[in-house]
């Protein structure tokens, strides 16, 4: 239910706010000023957009493949969106309860690639499908990296269950994976502190990440210069909306889940330092949701500074990218983790 | 109660797409109904408590096969106006094959003396399942990993002769 009380209504408002902010954030790195016009400091232009874009004519070219054409964008949003139903919130608010969250969530994120395919087949448009075979090329690709990142969180925490990885990342008596016997909380209890490897693992997952979301320097498979729109070039009014609205919710998630695998989730940052119980007075329901939604709005903010600061890839140079380092890496950190793990344990 | 109409709903799921590809000549519709019943057949193994199983099929058939099979598909046919077009041959033959496979399945089925029932675990299924690995089936275990290693050399080894 936290799925669609909390995380559904939460898309929409960081899809409204996220696109002002994306297009603030560029403006300010290319020195421009972005929307100025509609309310103080532009900030109700994507709420206008919002609303034109509802009321455009919703078009069906007619040669399209129709049941696939109609069908690709709900596949893609459902099944992104199906991927924050395990997620924890707060220490009270767990998401679903089951034993296989982590993967279940990379199982059905992985099903995009279904309706991008649907996208690019069913709109009969080579610039659609040549958008659907990078996007699909790019996320199988990177899919290797990001799973093996992420079994290295779940090689040092010893579970699968989103909620148990972030509680374990409160106090504990673990520094660099020994037992100090100190007593640590806040962020020195976070995977990557308690395992520095981890940040490896993390700068591979964060990548491998963007490669997910198709986000620059990721975004051939919607590189307007080359190929139009990508897969979803024929799409107008509100159906174009979802497959934004799934992009964003794709970054979200990925945030998110770089936030609970290796940022504490929900825990608070600051530690108890002696008398001063710092940990103890931040932590609870209202500050786990704001602790939370805090580090995500800071991954999205990189992922926005990278997509306007760095160009973007060739195909090559994407594919050796994700084979040559990025998968040999990450499996040489799997491998330090579990020596690691049969050592201390 | 619920878990009876899910599963009815579930393996509703599970047929009306393999119906479809049975009538369909669109072989690119055939494959996308496919994954949906891998779907709803993955729904199925969840609701009879075997979570892990569930998400492997999601994994591997719904997310892995089916675009292996689409891929397939768009790279050996290049003109997108016709879509893939098949035709029904062999109507009759076609018929009897699948419906004696299917008498001999159903047969094997009823007296294999498999439980059908929802049986309840305790425990983490996954550390379970890992250490089943590692102990009673560490031989089969290793020889899909095998396989799967000789599969891997193999497709670098094509892709690099391609290449040249």
């Amino acid at each position: 239910m936290i799925t669609f009380l909390f995380f559904l209504p939460f898309i929409l408002l960081f899809v409204v706010i996220g696109v002002y902010g994306e297009r603030k954030i560029a403006s300010f790195i290319q020195s421009r000023y972005g929307p100025m016009e509609v309310g103080p400091k532009g900030i109700l232009q994507s709420i206008a957009d919002l609303l034109k874009m509802l009321q455009k004519e919703d078009i069906r070219p007619s040669n399209v493949d129709k049941p696939l054409f109609l069908v690709a964008p709900l596949i893609v949003f459902a099944a992104i969106f199906a991927g924050f139903s395990v997620l924890p919130l707060t220490i009270e608010i767990g998401g679903a309860q089951i034993h296989t969250g982590l993967f279940f969530l990379l199982a059905i994120v992985s099903l995009d690639v279904l309706g991008i395919l649907m996208a690019g087949w069913g709109s009969n448009n080579k610039y659609s499908y040549y958008g659907a075979m990078r996007a699909v090329a790019q996320i199988v690709s990177y899919e290797i990296p990001l799973g093996l990142s992420v079994l290295g969180v779940v090689m040092y925490t010893q579970t699968l269950d989103l909620q148990v990885i972030s509680n374990q990342q409160g106090i504990g008596s673990l520094i660099f994976g020994l037992s100090t016997g100190y007593q640590v909380s806040g962020f020195l209890a976070w995977n990557v502190f308690q395992m520095p490897i981890l940040w490896v693992s993390f700068l591979i997952f964060f990548i491998a990440g963007l490669a997910e979301s198709n986000r620059t320097p990721f975004d051939l498979p919607e590189s307007e210069s080359e190929i139009i729109g990508g897969y979803h070039t024929e799409y107008s009014g509100f159906r174009w909306g979802i497959f934004m609205l799934s992009e964003y919710a794709m970054m979200l998630l990925v945030s998110f889940l770089a936030a609970i695998l290796f940022f504490g989730g929900w825990q608070t940052p600051l530690p108890n330092i002696g008398p001063l119980k710092l940990y103890d007075m931040t932590t609870g329901t209202e500050w786990g949701i704001f602790w939370l939604v805090l580090k995500v709005t800071g991954f999205i903010f990189i992922q926005m500074w990278i997509r306007w600061s760095y160009p973007r890839l060739r195909v090559d140079q994407l594919m050796s990218l994700s084979w040559k380092y990025l998968t040999p890496a990450s499996i040489i950190i799997l491998f330090i983790v579990g020596i690691w793990k049969l050592i201390i344990v | 109660m619920i878990a009876s109409i899910l599963t009815y709903i579930f393996t509703a799921i599970t047929i009306a797409p393999i119906v479809y590809i049975l009538i369909t000549k669109n072989v690119i519709r055939a494959v996308f109904s496919l994954a949906f019943s891998f779907l709803g057949l993955s729904g199925l193994y969840v609701l009879m408590n075997a979570e892990f199983m569930a998400v492997v099929q999601l994994l591997i058939y719904a997310g892995g096969i089916i675009v292996l099979m689409v891929f397939g598909l768009m790279l050996t046919k290049t003109t997108l106006n016709k879509g893939f077009i098949t035709q029904h041959r062999s109507l009759f033959f076609g018929s009897l094959v699948s419906f004696l496979l299917f008498i001999s399945l159903a047969a094997l089925a009823t007296r294999s003396g498999f439980k059908v029932g929802f049986t309840e675990h305790a425990g983490d299924p996954v550390a379970q399942i890992g250490q089943l690995f590692l102990t009673d089936f560490i031989i089969a275990f290793e020889v899909v990993a095998f396989l799967l290693l000789v599969a891997l050399v193999g497709a670098s080894y094509l892709a690099k002769k391609s290449g040249e």
